[in-house]
């Protein structure tokens, strides 16, 4: 009981160092709201330079405007991922495990900005695609929309808990993450997948992060690929999967740190 | 330079990173547009915007190590040793932003070379020395652009928020992956008040093999930029040293 208590206090104290590190850097809420207009015009445009009068078509403009959405959303929680290496690198983390803390729950106060990065860049940039691109924005099915952000929300704190892990070590682990930022969601269902080739449409199921990332945009347009009912609940088998992946990885992390004296997998 | 070169050499996996990303956004795009389009899209197509990814990733790594320059410089105390040394501030700044030139042109003219051979054939690849000369011309600009950045972090004390913003108006109004005639008419104006959508577009054109003289016109108005980064570079040191004592 004490233990749980303790832990509960633990997952508080970091949350709140969140809230208290995205209070005190309120130059970045400004840079974002600034920046995100002209990145969504960038985006829009740069994959409509194929196709222009695909702006004409609501479906396509509703659809790439998830597809953004879930780019920010991905963008978001995995660029916490770097966390660990810079409370490692600044000599925090050895500290923060003598408590007794998890390397999951001391990625929760980064996972605070994350959210609070989307429900600002996310809005914001939906409301940019409708001002700027006349986007009549939709959502076919609001409940399985909210289902949907909830499974990947979960799904994306453990996957940047574990990238956390693997790249704990690197000098720049930003490399890795720059590209998987645009990587994942855009060869996982980002581009809503009736749109894409045959050939295309059977790899994109091999993705785990189809079974993620597509039922938000199948919510927004009204298409599932795979019925609700079959892929929300693989996406619920996959948090649990990777959860159980990603309390083995800690612990050998955290074996290897008492053995060889450094965070490193490798 | 020397010393620069040497930190370029160190960070081996940010090279690695940007010789890729053009690569890999490109070909998400393409792949993009194969499914908008049902597969009317061609290879001169990814070219255009293999191109404008690559001249964005010089844009970026500019003013981002522009901005990290003063910032990394000021917060280890680093650049109080270069200054502690018989050498002008400005010196010391030019060095690093020529280097930057020398590097982005070799990261170009790399990345600009395997797209030709993939997509026009090896014989087009004699258009590349052009754009060696065309690169080194047109990136002086780009230095005064950056020592604004340079400045900008000094007052807002982050780099990342002020590239952040930076890069997001040079990126959407360049044209760098779309023509900017697809942008709003003020855009297009900001656009092209910036050197970036000159550059772009001159160096797809001398690629392309039909790059004008005349087009080089507006880089004496753009040469501006590095008379103002000048200018402010050296307001912001007076009003630095006379606050805190010392220089940058």
């Amino acid at each position: 009981m004490f233990g749980r208590v303790e832990s509960i206090g633990r997952v508080f104290a970091e949350m709140e160092r969140g809230l208290t590190t995205y209070a005190r850097y309120r130059i970045w809420l400004f840079s974002d709201l600034m920046s995100w207009p002209f990145w969504t015009i960038f985006f829009f445009l740069s994959f409509l330079m194929y196709s222009p009068s695909l702006l004409a078509s609501q479906y396509h403009l509703n659809a790439f405007s998830w597809a953004f959405f879930t780019f920010i959303f991905v963008s978001s929680f995995i660029w916490s991922s770097v966390f660990l290496a810079t409370s490692a690198q600044e000599g925090i983390l050895e500290y923060v495990l003598l408590t007794g803390s998890s390397v999951r729950q001391h990625m929760l106060g980064r996972m605070v900005i994350s959210i609070l990065d989307v429900a600002v860049g996310g809005p914001a940039l939906l409301l940019i695609s409708a001002v700027g691109f006349g986007t009549r924005l939709s959502v076919a099915y609001p409940a399985l929309m909210v289902v949907s952000l909830a499974v990947a929300g979960v799904f994306f704190y453990i996957f940047s808990s574990i990238l956390a892990v693997l790249l704990v070590s690197l000098r720049s682990p930003w490399i890795i993450i720059n590209v998987a930022q645009f990587v994942i969601p855009f060869t996982s269902g980002a581009i809503p997948v009736e749109a894409l080739p045959p050939e295309i449409q059977g790899a994109v199921l091999y993705s785990p992060f189809f079974y993620i990332i597509h039922p938000i945009i199948a919510s927004a347009t009204g298409l599932f690929f795979i019925p609700p009912e079959i892929v929300l609940p693989v996406g619920g088998l996959l948090c649990l999967a990777i959860y159980i992946v990603g309390r083995f990885l800690e612990k050998v992390l955290l074996r290897r740190a008492l053995r060889r004296g450094k965070f490193t997998l490798f | 330079m020397e010393a620069e070169l040497k930190v370029f050499i160190r960070e081996a996996g940010v090279f690695l990173f940007m010789a890729f990303f053009p690569f890999i956004t490109s070909l998400l795009s393409y792949c993009a547009g194969m499914a908008l389009t049902g597969g009317q899209v061609t290879p001169a197509q990814w070219f255009y915007q293999l191109v404008g990814f690559t001249v964005m990733m010089v844009a970026f790594a500019m003013s981002s190590s522009s901005a990290w320059y003063f910032r990394r410089g000021m917060m280890t105390g680093r650049l109080e040793y270069i200054l502690a040394s018989p050498v002008s501030p400005l010196v010391a700044v030019l060095s690093s932003a020529l280097t930057n030139v020398i590097f982005n042109i070799v990261y170009f003219i790399l990345i600009a070379s395997i797209g030709l051979v993939l997509v026009y054939g090896i014989g087009h690849l004699v258009n590349v020395i052009g754009v060696i000369l065309f690169l080194a011309i047109t990136l002086m600009p780009v230095i005064g652009f950056n020592l604004l950045v340079g400045i900008a972090t000094i007052i807002f004390r982050e780099p990342e928020p002020v590239t952040n913003v930076i890069n997001s108006i040079v990126s959407a109004a360049s044209g760098f992956t779309y023509p900017i005639i697809l942008l709003p008419s003020f855009l297009q104006a900001l656009g092209q008040a910036m050197p970036y959508s000159y550059i772009v577009n001159g160096a797809r054109e001398i690629l392309a093999g039909s790059f004008q003289l005349a087009q080089l016109s507006p880089q004496i108005f753009l040469l501006g930029y590095l008379a103002l980064g000048l200018v402010f570079f050296r307001l912001g040191e007076v009003a630095y040293v006379r606050k805190s004592g010392v220089h940058w």
